[in-house]
């Protein structure tokens, strides 16, 4: 008697459900002055394995509202970012999405990190026509994900070619590589290889490794060692590349390193002595850092820093930087989301924290890089 | 190379294997795979690391600190969660343990946060013998897991609590008849799994010099399919399952690459149950 109770309130509820999804449904379209506040998604990784870069994104996404709503907000409108967790997993940036692009009070998004999950999520962002701003995301598939795709973030066409070229212009001709096996590890990989084939240089191990699965290195460095490797080209981010870079001392080998997450704060905190030497990329040169980038990054360790350290990444004011994109394209009077793809795929010297950008037709942008190499536990120029 | 690949393997599987005995004792005397073993292992690792890092503890005081607390979380979560439900169906309490899994996961990411920690604790001092490197920290993990496998089987064999433990193992009921606290003992097994859980993790930490919030959960798979792979309920077994699954991947990682030999692992525990369902040196168990 009382089970079948619950199971008539049950349904009511589920059918209630169901037609308040069908009210939804019919209700005007998103636009910017038909709305109380002006609401900005966010997707990112804040657990899993890329938690940390992922919480940068946000982090950086968050202070650009914070300073804009300060000022006054847009057009009299306030800012405010709905954030969802995609745990690094495409399967779940698919998922967040689909909650976004339901939800229609949401004007445009920064979404994806990871490559694959920005692959993963971009077929519905432009199926239902919802821009979406990847931060962090590297692999050349990105650029022909869609028109809604854009991002504000190097691709591995350019930024695994300038890494790798530092090992190249060294003179090293023995090489050993690991990549992520997913689609940012893939893409840049073939991108080496074919920067290789040019050099004429086959490389003499090239294993992947599963991220937030792999942590032990050791029988690819063993072979490292075996084969005679005198550089390796790591296309890793901060977690792995301090693990490996620490197996590689333990087995007594020191090779001469330069990855594509090298310039990232945690490198060094995670690394410690073993990340001495390693090359890798960044926007400015660490030891004469634009004014403009100074004053992002003070104010950034101002409000984020938990134990009072100064720390710059890249991801961050990449966050910024597109967080102040949707802010000029609302400005300019963008109403509808597909308002704010047009301005965006127009969008030309844009002044940003990074320097001045402008979207390419694939709706990449590209940001000069300068090497940097970690010595004496900072970022310094490499030269 | 081949010889360093074994060193790389061993050192590997005696972690494993630690770990792996803690799913194997609550096996024996519950009957059920803990899921939130990894877990709650990781905890140790989390705890020494946050003594050394932010509580300022020497080295072997913090250790000790870790395998306490999270000794005494495995029994807290053993009378919470598991008691209750002892004499419900199995699948109740595997159920309930995969619970746990995802709350110490989540806890541990919001107590220490979701980024990786490096875990610096011991120089490291390294050797070469005729082309194969031995560091401290392999000598250190070899040492103390075996330390630690050895007091296992010789408390397990001739103390009385070890006797109660292998007791509940063959049949709860009638040992409870016979004078044997229950309760003490499955709470006991409790403290023990974890314990050597915790020792994995903390050695764990510091072969790969970091915690980040993730390790519990891969590791304790692999763990879990060395449990499998060696016999459940068989502490013989678990040791030489996990030293047989650093072994398997560390060759595949050879003879292969790097990303295969993270599936080999489950591969050979698979074909292993296809031809012997109870495990290596498992038991056959006879339903009545």
């Amino acid at each position: 008697m009382k089970k079948r109770f619950v199971a008539c309130v049950m349904t009511v509820v589920v059918v209630a459900g169901l037609f308040a999804g069908c009210g939804k449904k019919k209700e005007a379209e998103s636009s910017v002055s038909g709305s109380e506040t002006i609401k900005i998604g966010v997707g990112v990784p804040m657990t899993g394995g890329s938690a940390e870069l992922g919480g940068r994104v946000f982090n950086g996404a968050e202070l650009a509202v914070e300073e804009i709503n300060e000022a006054g907000g847009v057009k009299g409108k306030k800012i405010e970012l709905v954030s969802m967790d995609d745990k690094a997993d495409p399967k779940e940036a698919a998922n967040v999405a689909k909650l976004f692009v339901a939800d229609k009070d949401i004007i445009a998004c920064i979404a994806g990190y990871n490559s694959s999950c920005t692959l993963s999520g971009a077929p519905i962002y432009n199926k239902e026509g919802l821009v979406h701003i990847a931060v962090g995301s590297s692999s050349p598939k990105v650029s022909t994900a869609g028109d809604y795709t854009f991002r504000v973030w190097n691709s591995d066409v350019y930024r695994a070619t300038f890494d790798l070229n530092v090992i190249i212009d060294a003179g090293y001709k023995k090489i050993g590589i690991i990549y992520q096996n997913d689609d940012f590890g893939q893409g840049a990989l073939e991108v080496a290889k074919e920067r290789l084939k040019e050099e004429d240089i086959e490389p003499l191990v090239a294993e992947g490794y599963l991220l937030g699965e792999t942590i032990d290195f050791n029988t690819v460095i063993t072979k490292m060692v075996d084969t005679g490797c005198e550089a390796v080209f790591a296309i890793a981010d901060e977690t792995e590349l301090a693990a490996f870079a620490k197996q590689c001392v333990q087995q007594g080998y020191t090779p001469f390193i330069s990855a594509t997450g090298t310039y990232n704060p945690s490198v060094i905190s995670l690394g410690g002595d073993a990340v001495e030497g390693m090359v890798g990329d960044s926007y400015f040169d660490p030891d004469n850092v634009p004014e403009k980038a100074k004053e992002f990054f003070d104010k950034y360790n101002d409000k984020y820093s938990a134990n009072g350290e100064r720390t710059e990444d890249p991801t961050s004011p990449c966050a910024y930087a597109a967080i102040y994109m949707l802010k000029a394209a609302i400005e300019d009077g963008a109403e509808t989301r597909e308002d704010i793809q047009k301005y965006l795929a127009n969008l030309k010297d844009f002044e940003t924290v990074v320097g001045s950008l402008s979207f390419d037709e694939n709706g990449d942008v590209k940001i000069p890089l300068v090497a940097v190499q970690i010595k004496d536990g900072a970022f310094a120029a490499y030269k | 190379m081949i010889a360093q690949q074994l060193i790389n393997g061993l050192t590997l599987g005696v972690l494993y294997a630690l770990l792996a005995l803690g799913y194997t004792l609550i096996f024996g005397t519950l009957s059920f795979i803990n899921f939130a073993h990894g877990e709650v292992s990781l905890l140790g690792a989390y705890l020494a690391w946050f003594a050394i890092a932010r509580m300022g503890f020497a080295v072997i005081p913090a250790c000790i600190f870790g395998i306490i607390i999270t000794s005494v979380v495995g029994v807290i979560i053993e009378r919470v969660g598991y008691k209750p439900i002892r004499t419900a169906p199995k699948l109740a309490m595997i159920t309930v343990s995969v619970g746990f899994s995802y709350i110490v996961q989540t806890a541990i990411q919001l107590i220490f946060g979701t980024q990786p920690h490096e875990f610096k604790v011991i120089s490291v001092a390294s050797w070469n013998f005729a082309g194969i490197t031995i560091n401290s920290i392999h000598i250190l993990v070899l040492i103390v897991s075996i330390i630690l496998m050895v007091s296992l089987q010789l408390f397990i064999h001739y103390t009385k609590s070890g006797r109660s433990i292998r007791a509940i193992s063959m049949d709860q009921d009638t040992a409870g008849l016979m004078g044997i606290n229950v309760n003490a003992t499955i709470s006991l097994t409790f403290a023990i799994g974890s314990a050597l859980g915790a020792v994995s993790s903390i050695l764990m930490g510091m072969y790969y010099a970091q915690v980040y919030p993730m390790m519990g959960t891969s590791i304790g798979n692999k763990a879990f399919a060395a449990a499998v792979l060696g016999g459940s309920g068989s502490i013989p077994g678990a040791m030489l399952g996990g030293i047989m699954m650093g072994l398997i991947e560390s060759i595949a990682g050879t003879v292969l690459n790097t990303q295969v030999r993270e599936g080999v692992a489950f591969v050979v525990m698979i074909l292993i149950l296809i031809f012997k369902p109870s495990g290596i040196l498992g038991k056959e168990v006879v339903k009545d």
